[in-house]
């Protein structure tokens, strides 16, 4: 039981992290096309 | 009528903060485990000192043991939350103090006060030369405050009545049925962050900034809990900026969205929950941000503040992020920071007093709460709109279909506006104190909704009154006002009820 409850944990930690390291690049995606476009002109 | 306060009452309430301040003395064995192996022997006798006192304190009011067949009921529990966010800090300063880095005993408790309530606005002096233990200990201070004093309590202990001080802390969601398994799942969150944080931190701090194994990890552990906890903290008085590395800026950023995420949007993650998308809150900070990225991306190419997309992009992402989730952490000087006007000024002003979601360690308004005003300003021009008879039945998404009624709305936005209000009386003293209205503006709302950036005008130097200021506006805007409501409550009971 606690070996599935610890893979489990892992597992769902894990996803957690990686969607919250998509996020920082998908806003930096959105950041960086703002930055040029102001920058540069559209 | 008011009804005096009952003998069992302040036996319970005293009991309670006891029971805390035992769990924030013990709290001290770690930096003193730190200050032992680094040799700092002053620095572990002012930690002995403050885990000596916590100790007699709290083992004296365990003497006033609550009659067994009472338990907290919410005023209680409201009661103990807002005295403990006051007594805490006084007990977290007496190191800080003692250390030397400080110049009179209020900076200390402000410097506390900015920790427990994951602000990071500091007053230390020369922190760049702080004991390394001391230093662990002001983030530690980040580490209880964001995960919740009294949350750390009831793990340990599970005290009776454990769900009244869980949501007094401003923590309404419960994820599971029972609180000790919330606060379990709560440390569960908290632990793989750790694990995953540090580790990162750890090997950044080796291979790419060159510190030796031991000094990485002092980094990678203090910028870890400065993180997550949305603190703000800095073991360096440059911030993030004195690892000038884009590596350790994106771990950072990472551990800063995970810490303004409520640990219910935690739960629906980790267990693979559909729909996410549709969540009224979700939708809002996710709005919230990229109109405020957008606003201070665009006000800093307008004042050729960078002139490469990629600077551009980098500075504006990380310190809008650092803004909107309450952290506070800069990779710019304050003096730069300073200068930023315009939209690139607004940007960061509204994502600081924006905040982070519920029940995460962030601060300001919160996002369900942005979100319920908007729809409940709809609903209102919709009524206006719509003939008469016309019936009006609004609802919203938050892990299931709820119902927004009239009473939930204008609790909303009485907190809202008490947030307003707050940032507004701040700003209010320090224009009082010669200060320009930018700048009194800027630092009101970064200690009022917890964030901790700042454009300069708190240093050791500031005037006495704002540090008192500061030290409410913090504490007030960490209990979301209804703590401290209940804590006046109480007093104005105490001497004047029957």
């Amino acid at each position: 039981m606690a070996s599935r409850f610890t893979k489990r944990s892992i597992r769902g930690g894990v996803r957690g992290v990686l969607i919250e390291a998509a996020l920082v690049v998908l806003f930096a995606g959105f950041a960086y096309l703002v930055s040029a476009v102001a920058l540069i002109g559209p | 009528m008011l009804l005096k306060p009952s003998r069992a009452d302040f036996h319970r309430i005293i009991h309670d903060i006891g029971v805390i301040l035992l769990v924030s003395a013990a709290a001290g064995v770690f930096p003193l485990i730190w200050a032992l192996l680094e040799g700092e022997w002053y620095a572990a006798g002012d930690l002995l000192m403050m885990i000596g006192i916590g100790v007699v304190i709290g083992g004296a009011t365990q003497a006033f043991r609550p009659p067994s067949n009472r338990g907290v009921d919410w005023s209680h529990g409201l009661v103990v939350v807002g005295l403990t966010w006051l007594a805490v800090p006084a007990l977290a300063a007496i190191p800080l103090w003692l250390s030397g880095h400080f110049g009179q005993p209020i900076d200390a408790y402000f410097e506390a006060m900015s920790g427990i309530t994951t602000t990071g606005l500091s007053l230390a002096q020369d922190l760049d030369h702080l004991p390394v233990s001391i230093n662990v200990w002001r983030h530690t201070i980040h580490f209880l405050g964001g995960q919740g004093i009294v949350l750390a309590a009831l793990t340990f202990f599970s005290a009776s009545g454990a769900l009244s001080l869980y949501q007094a802390e401003g923590r309404e969601e419960r994820i599971f049925p029972s609180v000790t398994s919330t606060a379990r799942f709560i440390w569960l969150v908290s632990a793989v962050h750790l694990v995953i944080g540090v580790s990162a931190l750890f090997i950044d701090g080796v291979v790419i900034q060159g510190f030796d194994p031991g000094r990485s990890l002092f980094h990678a552990v203090t910028i870890f809990m400065a993180a997550f906890d949305t603190g703000g903290f800095s073991p360096q008085s440059s911030s993030i900026t004195y690892y000038r590395s884009p590596v350790f800026e994106a771990v950072t950023a990472v551990l800063m969205i995970a810490g303004a995420m409520s640990f219910g949007l935690h739960h629906a993650i980790w267990h693979r929950k559909k729909r996410l998308g549709s969540n009224l809150e979700i939708r809002t900070i996710v709005s919230t941000f990229l109109i405020t990225l957008t606003l201070t991306t665009v006000g800093l190419a307008a004042i050729g503040a960078y002139s490469d997309p990629a600077a551009l992009t980098r500075r504006s992402l990380f310190h809008v992020l650092s803004a909107h989730t309450g952290t506070g952490f800069a990779t710019v000087s304050t003096a730069e920071l300073g200068r930023w006007s315009g939209l690139a000024y607004a940007g960061m002003a509204i994502a600081m007093a924006l905040g982070g979601m519920s029940s995460s360690t962030a601060g300001g308004v919160k996002s369900l709460r942005i979100g319920l005003t908007v729809r409940a300003i709809y609903d209102s021009v919709k009524v206006a709109l719509l003939p008469e008879r016309a019936v009006i039945s609004s609802s919203f998404r938050q892990y299931g279909e709820q119902r927004l009624n009239p009473k939930l709305a204008q609790s909303v936005m009485a907190v809202s506006l008490l947030y307003v209000a707050l940032y507004l009386a701040g700003a209010g003293i320090a224009i009082a104190n010669g200060f320009p209205l930018e700048q009194a503006l800027f630092e009101s709302v970064s200690a009022s909704a917890n964030v901790g950036l700042s454009v300069g005008l708190t240093t050791p130097t500031m005037p006495f009154v704002l540090k008192v200021v500061y030290i409410l506006q913090m504490w007030v805007g960490r209990l979301e006002f209804i703590a401290a409501f209940a804590l006046i409550g109480f007093v104005v009971a105490w001497v004047r009820g029957k």
